[in-house]
């Protein structure tokens, strides 16, 4: 039984859809849970609050993680997830509309293992969110934790 | 006639006979011209009584009475006479007698004869008359002359002796006031020194002790030589000839210098035979000795040399003194033996003196029969040379003549304690005022009235001192003093040129300089003030004056800080408040752009995602109109999208900090030319980059800048049969422009004014897509690099961009 699954952080529901739908063309989206805020992805991934059911459950093969969110940053939720020795190595990748230098910078400086521009065209888009998923849950060889 | 000429001058002018002839006569000559009348009437009486005898010579007496007549009664006297003689001899005597009948006209020849005669006598004796008149008047004017000189002379003699007297007073009373002050004088110094001795040195008033007898052995010296001087101007010093041995006396003069000479470092080097008797005048050769040596000293650098030489000539001893200082200007090898003439201004004097010292030596070489006179020595220095004559003497000198008995012990103390250097450091008040007070910098060569001055200041200021006018400008760098109050006479450099120093220095121009002055001259106060001085003290000042002065400058100088200093810290806070406005103000921008640069990119994506989704999933449902609207949403998106990118891109190039890179324009634009090529194989474009454009600037703005101009000139030649862009330096207008010219569309220049606007387009969308954003940017990013911008077209022949930036080179090509 494959335990690969991606958390997807976006409160945006289109972009959410669009990202399924690109993710579904691939035959991936089954293995997609999405989170809409920082406060509830931090929750999914720690097994507290509202998915302390998910206690013992395995972590989430990659983070795609925006910057905006409502509640707890994308940024924030990156320092907390870096801060934490379970999820010190974690796979996260910003996925965001920014174009900043300073949320680039940021975002590496912070730890993220990739930055990856939402480009506005659908088919690119579609093309770019295909290929991350199949990157990271294909391609990359994550550390065991 | 005597009595004519002792008379007073007659001073009626030149007159004609004729005037003369009917003037009307006064007494005297009225009595003239009776006994003129009177002679020819006792002539006929005569000539009646004795006509007997004297018959046939009618004339014989007449003649002679009329010559008579004529020298008593002048012209007129003469004249009368000869008509009355004429008249009564031809009645009387010439026959017929009795009546006025000629018989023989002889007698009328006769008569002619004789009135001619008495005319030509008349007209005669007047013209001595007159001529002794005027030799009269010519002697009285000058006996006149005579005696107004002789009054002239007794007056000038009258006021040459009481001049004589005068100043013979005046030398008495100089004599006598100096002498009243000598006296007084040696007994305060007298009680002094026996005080001091008898006084504890450490004990608290006995460095004022020594101060006062410092000052008053020197106020003592001042008097002797004003007392010689005067002595010396009347005459009235005497010359005590003895036998005296003039080398001896030189080597014991020398000996007193030894100490002060070892201290100085300077070499005193004594070239005199072992004796050398004369008949001189001991004390006053000591006198000129000590005078000569102790001015070679004064003028003589340390590590410099004195030389004294004493030699006999012939019938003269040479006594040559010579220094290595200064010397004396050839125009003043005179005056300065001159009482009160010292070679340097006074203001900018090195050293002290009354000025005195030199005119009694002249004085008292002179009496002894001899000369002095100033030369260059070979140094460069001054060279005095005494002659004197040499008398020798019959006996040999008396043997206790050797051991200087002779002058003043106190004059020469004096003289030597003067030379000394200044040991006494000025003593400053303790404790010292607060160390938040004002400082004062006193600027004094004299140790005694610096302490003076700093005890009258320590209670309202903390003092700090300098010695001369140099120290002085190097202590009010270092210190910055709120006030500097200086002397002007000082060594080294004067308080003028201190002054001039201070005034002219930018850093030290605002402290207030008082000056302390010992002349009391208008000119020079506002001279002074003009130079730019605060304030004029003139010496002697009292300690009320002074700390009013020094204490009000300071209380203004204090207010005018402390109203700077808020004025200071108002503008400050105004500034610190704007910075704080305009962060926040930028802020807010930041946070604009952030979220335009988030948040409007999201419902785009959903618009171009969600049409495409349709298109794919449903396009069998939908019919063609529908597809058609489904792609103007996806083409409208992708506008919007590109407007958002270009509107960020214009925020971006004016926010952030700008960089400061050397840039290789020609290299980037090469870049930026082939990715355009490559990017549109299907075009034919021929470009070229002039190599050697180099400019200073943020290196990736600037790339947006070519890019943006590139990518126009790139799209705007689309319709060109034979596109041609090139790039190229120019100089033009005092820079270094950077071209991009294309043979494209071009654009119509009255347009122009809108072309570097934000969204102004002056093509139609169809003609050639775009967003009015790029030549905004364009603007913006040259514009804040200091530069300019400019554009030349004409529709369809072309467009020229020329921009300038900071350091903008190349090499100026013909253009093809």
């Amino acid at each position: 039984m494959s335990t690969k699954t991606i958390l997807l952080v976006e409160d945006n529901r289109q972009d959410e859809q669009l990202v399924l739908r690109a993710l579904c063309r691939i035959n991936l989206a089954n293995q997609v849970d999405v989170t809409r805020d920082g406060q509830q992805a931090l929750d999914y991934v720690f097994a507290e609050g509202e998915f302390a059911s998910r206690q013992g459950a395995a972590l989430p093969t990659v983070i795609l993680l925006d910057i905006n969110l409502p509640r707890v940053s994308g940024l924030e939720v990156l320092e907390r997830l870096r801060a934490d020795p379970r999820t010190r190595l974690l796979p996260i990748v910003i996925l965001t509309s920014s174009d900043e230098e300073r949320d680039r910078l940021r975002s590496y400086q912070t730890g993220a293992n990739s930055f990856v521009r939402k480009p506005l065209e659908f088919a690119e888009f579609a093309e770019t969110v295909a290929r991350l998923g199949v990157y990271w849950l294909a391609t990359n060889e994550p550390p065991h934790l | 006639m005597n009595a004519d000429s002792t008379r007073p001058a007659i001073t009626d002018g030149p007159r004609s006979a004729w005037d003369r002839l009917f003037s009307a006569p006064d007494r005297e000559e009225a009595l003239r011209l009776a006994v003129a009348l009177l002679i020819p009437v006792v002539a006929f009486a005569l000539q009646w009584f004795f006509w007997s005898a004297i018959k046939p010579y009618v004339w014989f007496l007449f003649f002679p009475a009329v010559f008579f007549s004529s020298r008593l009664g002048g012209l007129r006297g003469g004249l009368l006479a000869t008509s009355l003689s004429a008249v009564l001899v031809w009645y009387y005597f010439i026959p017929p007698p009795g009546s006025f009948r000629v018989t023989n006209p002889i007698s009328l020849v006769s008569i002619a004869i004789f009135v001619g005669m008495g005319v030509l006598f008349s007209l005669s004796h007047d013209r001595l008359r007159r001529a002794h008149r005027e030799t009269a008047e010519a002697l009285q004017t000058v006996r006149n002359a005579n005696e107004q000189l002789q009054a002239a002379h007794q007056k000038i003699t009258a006021l040459y002796e009481k001049t004589r007297e005068l100043d013979e007073l005046k030398t008495r009373f100089f004599a006598n006031l100096s002498h009243e002050l000598r006296t007084p004088l040696t007994l305060i110094l007298g009680s002094l020194s026996k005080r001091r001795a008898a006084a504890d040195p450490a004990a608290p008033g006995s460095r004022d002790l020594l101060v006062v007898e410092r000052n008053a052995r020197l106020l003592y010296r001042n008097v002797c030589d004003l007392l010689d001087v005067a002595k010396l101007q009347a005459r009235r010093m005497e010359l005590l000839e003895a036998p005296t041995d003039l080398a001896q006396l030189l080597r014991s003069m020398a000996s007193q210098f030894d100490s002060l000479a070892a201290e100085r470092q300077i070499h005193l080097l004594l070239d005199a035979p072992a004796s050398l008797l004369a008949l001189a005048d001991a004390g006053k050769w000591e006198r000129i000795l000590l005078n000569l040596i102790s001015n070679a000293f004064k003028f003589t650098p340390s590590g410099g040399t004195i030389e004294l030489r004493l030699r006999t000539e012939t019938t003269h001893a040479i006594l040559e003194v010579e220094d290595t200082g200064p010397g004396i200007p050839a125009a003043l090898r005179r005056s300065i033996f001159e009482p009160f003439r010292q070679v340097h201004d006074e203001a900018n004097r090195t050293v002290g003196g009354t000025g005195l010292g030199l005119a009694i030596v002249h004085e008292l070489v002179v009496l002894h029969g001899g000369t002095v006179v100033a030369t260059e020595a070979k140094s460069g220095g001054a060279r005095f040379i005494v002659t004197l004559p040499l008398k020798t003497p019959s006996t040999a000198p008396a043997p206790n003549s050797n051991a200087l008995p002779v002058l003043d012990q106190e004059i020469r103390r004096q003289a030597l304690d003067e030379l000394r250097p200044v040991t006494a450091e000025p003593r400053l008040p303790d404790p010292f005022a607060a160390p938040d007070t004002p400082l004062v910098l006193i600027v004094e060569d004299h140790p005694d009235l610096t302490t003076y001055i700093a005890q009258i200041l320590s209670p309202h200021c903390r003092i700090a001192t300098a010695a001369d006018g140099d120290q002085g400008f190097q202590r009010t760098q270092e210190l910055r003093p709120d006030l500097v109050l200086t002397d002007l006479m000082m060594p080294r450099r004067s308080g003028n040129e201190l002054l001039a120093m201070i005034r002219g220095s930018a850093a030290l121009k605002d402290i207030p300089v008082v000056i302390l002055s010992a002349r009391d001259d208008d000119a020079e106060r506002v001279r002074l003030l003009r130079a730019g001085a605060q304030d004029y003290l003139t010496k002697p000042f009292s300690a009320e004056e002074l700390r009013a002065r020094v204490t009000g400058i300071l209380r203004e100088r204090h207010h005018a800080r402390q109203e700077l200093q808020e004025l200071n810290q108002s503008l400050e806070e105004r500034f610190h408040q704007r910075t704080a406005e305009l962060r926040a103000a930028n802020q807010e921008l930041d946070a604009f752009a952030y979220a335009v640069s988030h948040d409007l990119r999201a419902p785009l994506r959903a618009l171009s995602g969600f049409s495409q989704a349709l298109i794919e999933d449903h396009a069998a449902q939908l019919p063609a109109p529908a597809r058609q609207f489904l792609d103007e949403i996806t083409l409208a998106s992708r506008h919007m999208g590109e407007l958002i990118n270009g509107l960020l891109r214009l925020s971006r190039s004016t926010r952030g900090e700008r960089r400061h890179d050397a840039i290789d324009l020609s290299a980037q634009a090469t870049r930026l030319l082939s990715q355009l090529a490559q990017a549109t194989p299907e075009r034919q474009v021929a470009w070229s980059v002039a190599p050697g454009l180099t400019a200073e600037g943020d290196v990736g703005m600037i790339e947006s800048v070519l890019s943006n101009l590139l990518d126009n000139a790139w799209k705007y030649t689309l319709g060109t049969a034979t596109p041609v862009i090139r790039v190229y330096f120019e100089q033009a207008d005092d820079r270094g422009w950077c071209v991009v010219a294309d043979n494209g569309a071009g654009f119509d220049p009255k347009h122009a004014a809108r072309l570097f606007q934000p969204f102004q387009r002056l093509h139609r969308q169809d003609e050639f897509p775009g967003l009015g954003i790029g030549l905004a940017t364009v603007h913006r990013i040259v514009t804040r690099h200091g530069g300019l911008i400019r554009a030349t077209a004409r529709p369809g022949q072309g467009a020229t961009f020329s921009f300038s930036l900071p350091r903008l080179h190349g090499n100026q090509s013909p253009r093809t």
